[in-house]
């Protein structure tokens, strides 16, 4: 079904008519809603304040419709929770998006314009989502910053993605009871405080400095690093600064070398894995090619077979289809062949 | 009666100090007296009238104390044993006057500085700010003039406009005057923060600070009610019944897991920074232990960097996307600030152009930064005086009709009360001072902080249990409260009433030698 027969059919469309105070009414009771941002007609911050709102009284999935550079989309809405974009992401959606799974699809306005599932400039930056699944192309900065999480981009990416893109979230933040200290005062907040440093000094005091911060090991290993994939190619330096993520350039489209230049600069952890040809000359100081070895390749495939469901049928080209139907009879045919065409980038 | 003692000995005994720890580095002169030339003739004791520890102790610097012995050299209370004559000399109590030196018949006394206390820190944050700021922690009193007469600073080139007849003086003391008390950080009513210390403690990473030291500083200002402004380091999770009163810093490292950032105060965006200028930070591998990489989401034991060029921000049109975007993130309600470091040719630009995308506060840091952090060439290199920043800032954002819209902070090595006064009367609202917030754990500046390898456990983790951070955050809180007792001093002699008053005021002339604040502050006529 068209996007438009499904928006006309919705029970509950809000859009940049709807009075901001009557969001909370309509949405109340409700696990699935639909905004139609009008291509131009709603604005960024309303658009963003209208999942709030809505989400805050229980929605847990979001269509947002006729979507032209709206910024903010899913930043500040607590997860977890499904937000699917027809139409283009604008600067800054997802970032600091925490638990959300947001895919956008490639839509046409009402006035027959065709607009493409892209995403414009630091999408996803600082954030954590379950999945971040783009049916087009990104700009500069996509994932930068990201502690965790899934990204995937159906086409290309800009400049300097997944800068300083992190090793992954670990449990004791997603322990914390913020609840047992709001109706503390600032004596009482004090000592909160204070007790936690007591059983952390008797800690150091009992073990020794050594083993006390060796205890914290498991907790680092147990952590599930963000993994950033690309369908087409990356522009210039790509995961710059890296520090524990893991990259994945798939070149479906064959192209002798599918990364700028500046590759991987400054990254002191993390893996860059790249289908193609990478010259010396592209990558950034001290950093070093190797060559892929078994979790690689079972990575390499695993992400592959993901990447292939999330967007065989998302694009709605003909083109694109039989190119990433192409990658995946490789992949299956002879695993061992295909994961040899990818080059590995690890800090020197 | 017979007198029948003999002598039996004389010796000069140097006093122990009164207590070890924080500060006790003994007195700022060093008194000797040579033990051949000294004929026990009590000269000196009766000639010294000081003692700076304890005002009512009838005795100075020295104190001739006799007792009797026996033959076997044990002390006898009958007489007729042998004379011990003991000398003691406290010269924690000298005040370097040389009276003693001039009436000692034998010119056996030397008074002469006490390399302790003299020899550390650096050309620009030295003994006399380190001494002066542990003397507030430890809650003693200090002079009241608020004239550091004794080193030539620049900041005593300042003639303060205190004439009774232009600005009636008022006295803080009996009635409502100079008080700094009411401040608000943000000039936006849904979000504006009721602050109690116009004085800041400045942003310094978990990590850079040992658990113990960032304890102390968080509990001070959680005490002194004003908000903590992390380091791009984020915070340990320990932290979290305070994260309201924290305001993490986003750097070009970004570190940190971003999560629940509405449990937060706000947020800081740097843009730069004085210690390292126009670079990246860089955390060494041995310091990015197992905990830290936890906490700022990175591999353990690498090589950490910060990216050098400051890749948060592509365009001015970008600022108002990103300030929207962490409104977005933290709520409406929730601070969202710039740090920039003050730039040579276009404060103004930047100024206009943060406070126009919607920043509540910009902190411009005036590159003075003393940490181990600071690279040699940006230690040699220390910026332009902060007092320009802040002149140029608040005129310009006057001009622009935004002054009402942000606040304006300002950092960079204001050592005393009378500074941060400088500092708010040119145009900040707040002042920033990091390194002074570490005196009170012990720092002495040795600049060894990227070593890990410190002995009072600031910035080294392994010894971080060295300080007692209940004990830190009071020391820290009584250096702050004096500050604000001698900055609302000096407000009410100035004839100011609230924080709003002084904020801009400049009721002050400089007549130094700084061509810069000599066209700024000095020229206009008398």
């Amino acid at each position: 079904m068209k996007n438009t027969e499904k928006l006309q059919e919705a029970a509950v469309v809000l859009n940049a008519e709807t009075p901001q105070e009557e969001v909370a009414a309509l949405a109340r009771g409700r696990k699935e809603i639909e905004i139609d941002c009008g291509v131009m007609a709603l604005s960024s911050k309303r658009l963003n304040r209208m999942i709030k709102e809505a989400r805050s009284e229980g929605v847990e999935r979001f269509t947002l419709h006729n979507v032209c550079g709206q910024n903010l989309i899913g930043s500040g809405v607590p997860g977890p929770a499904d937000i699917t974009v027809y139409g283009m992401m604008g600067n800054h959606s997802c970032a600091f998006a925490d638990g959300l799974k947001i895919r956008t699809f490639p839509t046409r306005f009402p006035n027959n314009v065709w607009c493409p599932g892209d995403a414009q400039v630091a999408i996803g930056t600082s954030g954590n989502p379950a999945e971040l699944n783009i049916s087009g192309s990104v700009d500069d900065l996509f994932a930068s910053y990201a502690p965790s999480g899934k990204f995937r981009v159906a086409g290309q990416g800009g400049n300097r993605c997944v800068l300083r893109a992190g090793a992954g979230v670990p449990q004791v933040w997603r322990e914390i009871d913020y609840d047992a200290y709001r109706e503390m005062d600032d004596p009482e907040r004090l000592t909160a405080m204070l007790l936690m440093y007591q059983k952390r000094r008797a800690r150091i005091q009992t073990v020794g400095w050594d083993k006390f911060v060796t205890e914290f090991k498991s907790e680092v290993e147990r952590r599930t690093p963000p993994v950033m994939i690309f369908g087409r190619r990356v522009k210039d330096y790509f995961m710059e600064y890296a520090q524990g993520s893991i990259g994945i350039v798939l070149n479906m489209y064959d192209f002798v070398t599918p990364v700028g230049y500046y590759l991987c600069s400054g990254m002191t952890a993390g893996t860059a894995l790249i289908r193609g040809e990478v010259d010396q000359s592209q990558l950034g100081m001290r950093v070093k090619k190797t060559e892929v070895n078994d979790g690689d390749r079972k990575l390499i495939i695993e992400e592959t077979k993901g990447f292939y469901d999330c967007f065989i049928d998302a694009l709605d080209s003909d083109r694109y289809r039989e190119k990433l139907d192409s990658l995946m009879d490789r992949c299956e045919k002879d695993n061992e062949q295909y994961t040899s065409g990818f080059v590995k980038i690890v800090p020197a | 009666m017979e007198f029948s003692v003999k002598h039996y000995s004389s010796k000069i005994v140097y006093d122990p100090p009164l207590q070890c720890g924080i500060g006790q580095v003994g007195g700022q002169y060093r008194v000797k007296v040579d033990p051949d030339k000294c004929i026990w003739c009590s000269t000196c004791v009766v000639a010294c009238t000081h003692n700076l520890t304890d005002l009512s102790r009838k005795v100075g610097v020295f104190e001739m104390r006799s007792h009797e012995v026996n033959d076997d050299g044990r002390r006898v209370r009958e007489n007729g044993g042998y004379l011990v004559n003991e000398l003691h000399v406290m010269d924690l109590d000298c005040c370097n006057c040389k009276r003693c030196v001039a009436m000692c018949p034998t010119n056996a006394i030397t008074v002469d500085e006490n390399p302790n206390y003299t020899v550390f820190g650096t050309g620009q944050i030295g003994p006399r700010e380190v001494h002066e700021n542990v003397r507030r922690a430890y809650g003693k009193s200090m002079v009241g003039s608020m004239s550091n007469f004794d080193r030539p600073l620049e900041w005593e080139d300042f003639l303060i406009d205190a004439s009774i007849i232009l600005n009636p003086p008022r006295d803080n003391l009996n009635e409502f005057a100079g008080n700094l008390t009411n401040c608000y950080l943000g000039k936006h009513p849904k979000r504006r923060r009721k602050v109690n210390i116009p004085v800041f403690d400045a942003h310094m990473s978990y990590g850079s600070n040992s658990h113990e030291a960032m304890l102390a500083r968080l509990m001070a200002s959680v005490k002194l009610g004003r908000p903590f402004f992390t380091g791009e380091g984020y915070i340990h999770p320990e932290f979290a019944p305070v994260f309201k009163d924290c305001i993490v810093q986003f750097g070009t490292g970004g570190f940190g897991p971003w999560i629940d950032l509405t449990e937060f105060g706000g947020i800081s965006m740097k843009y730069g920074q004085d210690a390292k200028k126009g670079k990246g930070g860089k955390l060494p591998a041995p310091k990015n232990d197992y905990e830290i990489a936890l906490l700022r989401c990175i591999e353990p034991y690498r090589d950490v960097n910060s990216p050098n060029p400051q890749h948060l921000q592509y365009s001015i049109e970008e600022l108002r996307m990103r300030v929207d975007s962490l409104r977005a993130a933290l709520g409406e309600d929730k601070l969202v600030g710039a740090d920039i470091y003050g730039t040579a040719w276009n404060v103004q630009h930047i100024v206009v152009a943060l406070a126009q995308a919607g920043f509540d506060y910009i902190n411009i840091r005036g590159g003075s930064g003393t940490t181990g952090a600071a690279g040699a060439s940006d230690l040699f290199n220390k910026g332009l005086n902060i007092l320009y920043f802040g002149k140029v800032a608040h005129d310009t954002l006057q001009e622009h009709g935004l002054r009402e819209k942000v606040s304006l902070i300002g950092e960079g090595a204001f050592t005393s009360p009378k500074a941060a006064m400088l500092g708010l009367m040119v145009g900040f609202d707040f002042i920033g001072t990091g390194s002074r917030h570490l005196y009170p754990l012990g720092c002495t500046v040795c600049r060894r902080c990227h070593t890990g390898q410190c002995a009072w456990g600031i910035t080294s983790r392994k010894y971080g249990d060295r300080i007692d951070p209940e004990e830190g955050a009071e020391m820290i809180v009584r250096m702050m409260q004096s500050w604000m007792r001698g900055m609302e001093g000096l407000a009410a002699g100035l004839g100011f009433t609230t924080h709003e008053d002084v904020v801009g005021s400049r009721k002050f002339r400089y007549h130094g030698t700084d061509p810069l604040l000599y066209e700024l502050f000095g020229r206009e006529k008398f």
